[in-house]
């Protein structure tokens, strides 16, 4: 059963478990809790046969492809299939094991909720649509699955549809990413227009990944310079929506509105990360176009900056973290751009695991404070939460990247390719660095540090909920190590590499830099923050006021998206609205006046009812054969 | 004996005798009687759609019935034909179970007019001879009059009237195409047949005599579909149609248009589908594009529901406009899944009027919290319709960009005095697929409104959704979901003939040599290549 010619099962798995609780719930015959056992058993089937796989796969380390006809029109047939490689590999393993922590964790958190069962469904629809993103064999197959995402994210963020804000941040969601979506469509329609023969030629399906190379030496033959960068960045447009790059991020903060088990499995570790996983896949047809390169690294080190800002002006723990994911999303970004990338994958997997940690710790934080999630209403948990505060702790210095924990290596490789590739991205990588230090320990000093000073009694969470932190603080701690390729294991690049890029020698004069950056944002972050601080934040906040309201305002684009939708749209959707009432209809109503008093005059001509039918009937009739003689002669 | 496909069309029309011969003070029996027949009918037709696969035969049956004129009666049910059949006979079925909840008076009426509309559509669908279809599609007219002059809305008779000039109107301009087939034939040749006038009629035509003919067909059917700016007696009628009517009228009625577009215009006049591609392919967009924006803004729920209607009916112009295989097979599988969607969609909101007699959208909110099955329904059919792959709105609308993006249809618009607008139909796709974010949009801020957010108080104690309804919706997510996982599984049966179809505007710009060095390689390699060649 478990076995590399049917891994198509891997997703099969979770939308079983989706059907059944839909159709239990349809038929009320669901037990109250049944949904977790499902939908977790279905997880770890899907867990197991993804690491059977990957053992029968091993000793070869080839490509596995295979694929069906889905769509046929003439000779435009489209397929679906899968794809078997190590990016598809390393992304199906943190797929599944975060997932299967997730639900594990989600019991805890959600078993008071009503709609228990109804959350599991959702989950169930993500990890199947997830799974098929990642074994996707063609672009087309990928787009599909992209969607299927997206609207999985749509009925999480809006799980709880009552709240006002959560409804308004679902459709905000699902439009932001459709705008990007758009451009990703235009720019597949591109690509395949420039190199329908070839795919013919190659005997592979339409938009096949394992053509992509061949793909990207005939449109390097045959489009100009300026084409081919349009392409790349029409399909950039995607993974700029799905993984919150500027400008179409704006959406990202708002889906904390779903409950925190989405935020660390959807919005944090998996599905923001396709974007990266999609931008991989496609990368021969980025690099050709040096043009789409910069911009991937320029938007990706600017998401980077202009996420780490806002995260520093905070308040709700969530949303730090959420900007933080951006920020986190805007380096590997730039590191795609900037040709490194292993590194731009590594650091997605380490970061999908510490990550989504620190958001369950947070889901852990809120839980035990009754739903508070203002960290001014916090401070003083680490004796009340001990392993909660525990695993906060090893996330925040994960994320700084502190030796020898997982951030540092995958960041320090980051960092390293900025260094070699552009002197202004490595600055701001550093910037970053410096700034994520800062507002993480901000937010882990004003969580668990110092007196508590909400009004909840806050407690520890039950250990089905603690129990997946301490896990994932295993790879948060020793995964970097691990697959950092200096203390003799095999490192990361020598899975995950794409052409000649393989992993390079450590730069130590980079770890240096960064690290002392990392240190000295923590530094800093202790004299504002910690319960022994030196310095007044407000007093800051009240000397650098524009600045600071800059940054709270998240940089105006909520402001300058409302106005847009608000004014230029619906003026649009009003005078087409206007248009059709008075000038359309209002021809039309005016033709049919005219008729019918026309009509009114024969009738009173002849003395009778003149149907209607007739008159317009032969009028026309008459009128086109004449048109028709005077044509003819 | 009747025929296969004679008995199929004379079928709703005994049915509607035998329901006039039930007392009518029998509402129950009244109500199932016809359900039931319609089931039968849909049973039958599936049947034999069976037996026409098995015998690969397209049950042709011909009889010359005023052979002065060269009039037959002739019915012929290929691909495409049986996919609109099926439909038919699938949504009448739905919609006389979805009318047990919403008709309360003169059932059998009601009822009666319902299978005569059945009939006349099957006539449509089948019929192989230009006035045999003529007299089928004016016989659709008077039913549909009926059913919303009567069951309708408080501005019923504005409505209808509204309908019936507007279809008549563009009947005429048919009328007269009809007639100019017929008085064009040589000596001798007259005929209606649809193979005939194919073969023998239209070659002799001069270009300018094509156009003519194609836009007479076309000014009815793009009023059927509808066009911009041939649409606004669609909404009227669709607010104040009941229910089950509503969905006839979106799930099958505009599909008339749609296929005579296809079957007659493109299929018949290649040379003069060549020349009009641009204008139609600018006119899809403006439907898609502009009736979404109108449908941003409707306050009336149904109202919406009716423009989103129309702008996806655009994805059909575009798709036939690209004039290639893609864009025909999308055009048709855009009739179907738009077909089924937009049934269900007013489905939706017949259910939601039925609770809270009110089509406001701003009287609503949250309503999710006391009807969740209904919001669950709703939530699925809005997807659908914003083309979520898996559903079955996500292969048609791909099939038309393709088709439009890798179309060689035009790449300038011809306009007045030689000169030429430079849009090319890759622009003009491309403006298309905003259409899906504007889709997106309407769609979901309308559930936004409808279903989510806080509920007002007076909607507390109201009931969510009951049997018969959950049948209707399930049955048609069912499909919606079956065609979205297995698109070819449809496109089987179709497929073949529309590429056929298509294939007038592919072959004449080949050149003759080039196809034949072509034939010895694979057949991708060939098609592929005769794109490339074309392109240059």
């Amino acid at each position: 059963m478990f076995s590399i010619p049917t891994v198509y099962l891997i997703p099969i798995y979770p939308i079983l478990a989706f059907l059944l609780i839909v159709l239990g719930l349809a038929f009320k015959v669901l037990p109250k809790k049944a949904g977790s056992l499902i939908v977790i058993a279905s997880t770890v089937l899907s867990l197991v046969h993804t690491f059977v796989a990957l053992g029968q796969w091993m000793p070869t380390q080839k490509l596995v492809e295979a694929h069906m006809p889905w769509l046929t029109a003439g000779d435009l047939v489209f397929s679906l299939g899968y794809m078997l490689d190590w990016p598809a590999f390393v992304m199906l393993i943190v797929v599944t094991t975060v997932s299967l922590l997730i639900h594990i964790y989600t019991h805890g958190y959600m078993e008071e909720d009503p709609n228990y069962n109804r959350f599991y469904a959702y989950l169930a629809l993500f990890n199947f649509s997830m799974l098929s993103l990642v074994l996707s064999q063609n672009l087309f197959q990928m787009y599909m699955f992209w969607e299927m995402v997206g609207v999985s994210s749509y009925l999480l963020i809006g799980f709880w549809f009552t709240k006002p804000s959560a409804a308004a941040a679902q459709v905000k969601a699902f439009l932001m990413n459709r705008v990007g979506d758009f451009g990703l469509l235009v720019g597949i329609l591109a690509l395949l227009f420039f190199t329908f023969n070839y795919w013919g030629q190659a005997g592979i399906p339409f938009l096949s990944f394992s053509g992509m190379t061949g793909a990207s030496e005939v449109l390097l033959k045959t489009v100009p310079a300026a084409t081919l960068a349009i392409i790349g960045i029409l399909i950039f447009m995607g993974p700029m929506a799905k993984s919150a790059q500027l400008p179409l991020h704006t959406w990202l903060p708002d889906a904390m509105e779903g409950p925190t088990p989405i935020s660390a499995l959807i919005h944090a570790a998996t599905m923001v990360a396709a974007g990266v996983y999609l931008i991989a896949r496609v990368y021969p047809i980025f690099e050709v176009s040096p043009v789409t390169m910069q911009t991937v690294a320029w938007i990706g080190g600017a998401t980077a900056v202009v996420a780490a800002t806002i995260a520093l002006t905070q308040y709700d723990i969530k949303k730090a973290l959420a900007y933080s994911t951006m920020s986190q999303l805007g380096l590997m970004v730039m590191a795609m751009g900037l040709g490194a990338f292993t590194a731009g994958i590594f650091h997605l997997v380490t970061h999908a695991y510490f990550k989504a940690m620190l958001f369950l710790c947070s889901g852990s934080v809120i839980h035990g404070c009754h739903h508070e999630q203002d960290m001014r209403e916090m401070g003083g948990l680490a004796k009340k939460m001990p392993l909660t505060h525990l695993t906060y702790l090893i996330g925040t210095i994960a994320i700084t990247g502190v030796l020898p924990f997982a951030g540092f290596f995958s960041k320090d490789e980051i960092i390293a390719s900025a260094f070699s590739g552009n002197q202004v991205l490595f600055i701001m990588s550093l910037l970053t660095s410096f700034m994520t230090a800062f507002y993480m320990f901000r937010t882990y000093f004003m969580t668990f540090t110092g007196e508590y000073r909400g009004h909840a009694h806050p407690h520890e969470s039950p250990m089905v909920m603690v129990a997946p932190l301490l896990v994932l603080a295993l790879p948060s701690v020793l995964l970097g190590l691990f697959l950092s390729g200096m203390f003799g294991f095999a490192g990361f690049g020598d899975f995950v590499s794409y052409g000649h890029h393989g992993h390079h020698s450590p730069n130590y004069l980079v770890m240096g830099i960064a690290t002392a950056v990392g240190v000295s944002g923590f530094i800093l972050s202790y004299l504002f923050y910690s319960p022994k601080a030196v310095f007044n934040a407000q007093s800051v906040i009240n000397t650098f006021k524009p600045v600071h309201q800059l940054f709270a305002n998240k940089w105006y684009f909520d402001e300058l998206y409302g106005f847009m939708s608000g004014s230029v749209y619906l003026l649009f959707a009003n005078a087409c609205s206007w248009f059709d009432k008075t000038v359309v209809d209002g021809l039309v109503n005016f033709t049919a006046f005219s008729v019918s008093s026309t009509g009114s005059v024969l009738r009173v001509l002849q003395q009778g009812r003149v149907q209607s039918y007739l008159v317009i009937l032969s009028f026309c009739t008459v009128l086109f054969f004449a048109w028709l003689w005077l044509q003819l002669h | 004996m009747l025929q296969p496909l004679s008995l199929l069309i004379s079928l709703p029309v005994i049915a509607a005798l035998v329901i006039a011969i039930i007392p009518g003070t029998k509402e129950r029996t009244i109500h199932w009687a016809a359900t039931i027949f319609s089931g039968i009918i849909f049973a039958i037709s599936l049947y034999y759609f069976q037996g026409s696969l098995a015998l690969k035969s397209q049950l042709a049956e011909s009889f010359n019935w005023l052979p002065a004129f060269g009039i037959k009666y002739s019915l012929a049910a290929d691909g495409l034909s049986w996919m609109l059949v099926l439909l038919t006979t699938f949504l009448m079925f739905l919609s006389m179970v979805a009318s047990q909840s919403s008709i309360g008076k003169r059932l059998k009426l009601y009822y009666s007019m319902l299978f005569l509309i059945e009939t006349a559509l099957l006539g449509v669908f089948l019929s192989r001879d230009l006035f045999l279809f003529f007299l089928f599609y004016e016989l659709e007219l008077i039913p549909m009059y009926l059913l919303i002059a009567i069951w309708g809305g408080a501005r019923k008779e504005y409505a209808s009237i509204k309908f019936v000039l507007y279809t008549l109107f563009g009947s005429a301009f048919m009328f007269a195409a009809i007639l100019g087939i017929f008085l064009m034939a040589g000596q001798g040749q007259a005929t209606f047949d649809f193979g005939l006038i194919a073969s023998n009629v239209i070659p002799g035509l001069s270009l300018s005599t094509q156009v003519l003919i194609f836009l007479g067909f076309f000014m009815a059917f793009c009023i059927k579909l509808p066009m911009v700016p041939f649409h606004t007696w669609l909404p009227d009628a669709h607010v104040e149609a009941p229910t089950p009517v509503s969905m006839l009228l979106a799930g099958i009625l505009l599909k008339m248009g749609a296929y005579g577009m296809l079957r007659f215009c493109f299929a018949w006049f290649p040379e003069a589908g060549s020349v009009l591609a641009p204008y139609l392919v600018l006119f899809g967009v403006i439907n898609i594009i502009y009736t979404a924006g109108i449908a941003m803004v409707q306050a009336d729920l149904k109202k919406l529901i009716a423009y989103s209607s129309v702008s996806h009916m655009g994805f059909v112009l575009v798709g036939l406009g690209a004039l290639n295989a893609y864009g025909f097979n999308g055009a048709v599988f855009q009739m179907i899944s738009h077909g089924l969607i937009s049934a269900g969609l007013f489905m939706i909101v017949g259910t939601i009027y039925n609770r809270t007699h009110t089509r406001l959208i701003a009287e609503m909110g949250g309503l999710g919290k006391v009807m969740p099955a209904i919001y669950f329904f709703g939530l699925f059919l809005a997807m659908a319709s914003l083309g979520l792959p898996l559903l079955a709105g996500f292969p048609a609308e791909s099939l038309v960009f393709y088709a439009g993006y890798l179309s060689k249809a035009f790449s300038v618009i011809p306009w007045f005095g030689g000169q030429a607008l430079p849009i090319s139909i890759q622009t003009l796709t491309v403006i298309a697929a905003i259409g899906v974010v504007l889709a997106a949009a309407y769609l979901l801020w309308m559930i936004q409104r409808v279903f989510t957010g806080t509920m007002p108080e007076k909607w507390n104690g109201l009931g969510d959704i009951i049997k018969s309804e959950a049948f209707v919706l399930s049955v048609i997510a069912i499909f919606t979901v079956a065609i979205g996982i297995f698109p070819n599984a449809l496109t089987k049966y179709f497929e073949p003939e529309v590429t056929k179809m298509a294939s007038v505007y592919a072959v004449k710009k080949q050149p003759v040599a080039e196809k034949k060095a072509a034939q010895v390689v694979l057949p991708e390699k060939t098609l592929a290549k005769n794109l490339s060649e074309r392109s240059h």
